[in-house]
């Protein structure tokens, strides 16, 4: 669970998005793992329908992908540089952010040859996957007109599931027709802010949090037993209904703002946002109407969609001057009326 | 998700079930509004998803937008949202208003049941004034806790 001065850490603007939808249901949010594969799905079917072939990007595992990067690695130890993004070399990178994260030194995997199992975390650390796809590892020609089938069966819900969407996404951009760019562009944005959720969580989880293990030792003996993260992600949505997994208890992983990110990802999807209006704290209102919503496809709803979102504002700004109430109402509370 | 009709008054429970739920979200069905042709009984005209930070975000069913009853439907699902919340507001203030009375009444009932308010008020008071002193010392104990639980409230505020 996340801490409570966190409810109100992001009251500093509102955003209000109406959005038309040729189907929906009142279904909930599912827990993470699956929220997660949802977005994927929905993001895959949207990039294949694009005629982006996403199994270059998807099929090779962890362990090739890193391969892939070390071998990147290695030629530019030899000078073999062949683009700016090989300057950097990823497994250095990745070594010195365990260190940050864990507090301790990377540890070898000698028996795969310098590879790192999974659960050495040293594959969550890479700061990106690029070397694994693009130059000698290039994928195959993007994009192709006709729709790729695809299978989401073997997808996970790890970051680097959002890595590859994202970085087949950005290839695939520029070839693309006009009236994919946007989605394509809020695409590659999401999948980059679930890619550093996801990797935060993958590494905050694994830190030795030695004030908090004997709480949590008690707490997993008495109560009713709670899934670990491995268990969860990274994993295809068969693991995550098979095995043991249906009789635990789901926690909850992420921090609010994290948590509101995703849940914000998962609402709106791949739509198209047809009205959205942004109000900041210092005044600035910015409002975005869709052009397809002033096409004459939507003249006879156009009035009826800009007046739904009017007052979803109001209802906004009214819900938002209620927090900064209940805000203040509870600094003057513990600090007293001097404090204000 | 918060989707029911149900009148009750919203508590802190609730506030924290939504707050792990990432916001709240309200619907209404689609199969009352004329002009809409889904067998679905589960597609809604209306969903709007209300998120802590203030962020709202509403998506309206497309056939919902061609029915003669969507500017009424709207309407209703609007004040229902209005509504709720109006609801979620007032019990969050009155959960900040109720805390020092919890804290305060737990630290006084803490006193009393432990016994070492009698105590101190029989060591302190003659026999004649024990009660009264056992209720005070319980008083103070509560004034205490309701302190301490203020100070605490407020270190959370600061880190």
């Amino acid at each position: 669970m996340s801490e409570p001065h966190e409810i109100f850490a992001d009251l500093l603007n509102v955003e209000v998005n109406t959005i038309v939808k040729q189907s929906m249901t009142a279904e909930k949010m599912p827990a993470l793992p699956f929220a997660l594969l949802d977005i994927v799905a929905e993001f895959a079917h949207v990039l294949a329908d694009a005629g982006i072939d996403l199994r270059p990007y998807l099929q090779p595992s962890r362990e090739e992908c890193w391969d892939r990067i070390a071998a990147r690695s290695k030629r530019e130890d030899r000078g073999q540089a062949d683009d700016d993004e090989a300057q950097r070399d990823h497994i250095e990178e990745a070594r010195a952010t365990y260190r940050a994260v864990s507090g301790r030194d990377a540890p070898e995997d000698a028996s795969r040859g310098g590879v790192p199992r999974y659960d050495a975390a040293l594959f969550n650390c890479l700061p990106d996957l690029w070397p694994a796809f693009t130059g000698a590892n290039a994928a195959s020609e993007v994009p192709a007109d006709s729709p790729c089938p695809f299978a989401m069966t073997r997808v996970h819900n790890g970051w680097d599931t959002f890595e590859r969407l994202r970085i087949a996404a950005l290839l695939a951009q520029p070839h693309l027709a006009a009236h994919h760019q946007i989605l394509i562009a809020r695409i590659a944005g999401s999948c980059s802010r679930l890619k550093y959720i996801i990797q935060g969580l993958e590494q905050r989880c694994r830190r030795p949090r030695r004030d908090l293990r004997g709480w949590l030792r008690m707490r997993a003996e008495r109560g009713p037993a709670y899934a670990t993260l491995e268990a969860l992600i990274p994993k295809t949505r068969n693991e995550l209904l098979g095995g043991e997994l249906r009789h635990k208890r789901i926690p909850h992983l992420l921090r609010t703002e994290d948590l509101a990110t995703v849940r914000k990802i998962w609402e709106v999807g791949t739509e198209l946002v047809l009205v959205q209006t942004a109000v900041q704290i210092d005044g600035d209102v910015v409002t975005r109407i869709s052009e397809s919503l002033l096409s004459t496809e939507m003249a006879e709803v156009h009035a009826l969609v800009l007046k739904a979102h009017h007052e979803n504002v109001a209802t906004g700004l009214s819900h938002w001057r209620a927090l900064v109430e209940v805000a203040v109402e509870l600094v003057t509370k513990v600090f007293g009326r001097r404090a204000l | 998700m918060t989707s029911s009709t149900a009148q009750t008054q919203p508590g802190l429970r609730d506030f924290l079930r939504e707050l792990a739920g990432g916001g709240v979200l309200l619907s209404e069905p689609l199969a009352g509004l004329r002009g809409t042709e889904s067998d679905d009984g589960a597609q809604v005209a209306f969903r709007t998803l209300i998120q802590l930070d203030g962020d709202i975000c509403l998506s309206i069913h497309a056939q919902a937008l061609q029915s003669p009853d969507f500017a009424a439907a709207y309407a209703r699902h609007n004040a229902r949202v209005h509504d709720v919340l109006a609801r979620r507001k007032a019990a969050l203030r009155r959960s900040i208003r109720g805390a020092s009375w919890i804290t305060g009444l737990l630290g006084g009932g803490l006193v009393l049941a432990s016994g070492s308010g009698e105590q101190l008020a029989q060591t302190l008071l003659p026999a004649a004034y024990a009660d009264l002193g056992s209720a005070g010392v319980a008083l103070a104990g509560g004034l205490l806790t309701s302190r301490l639980g203020r100070l605490f409230a407020r270190q959370l505020l600061r880190a």
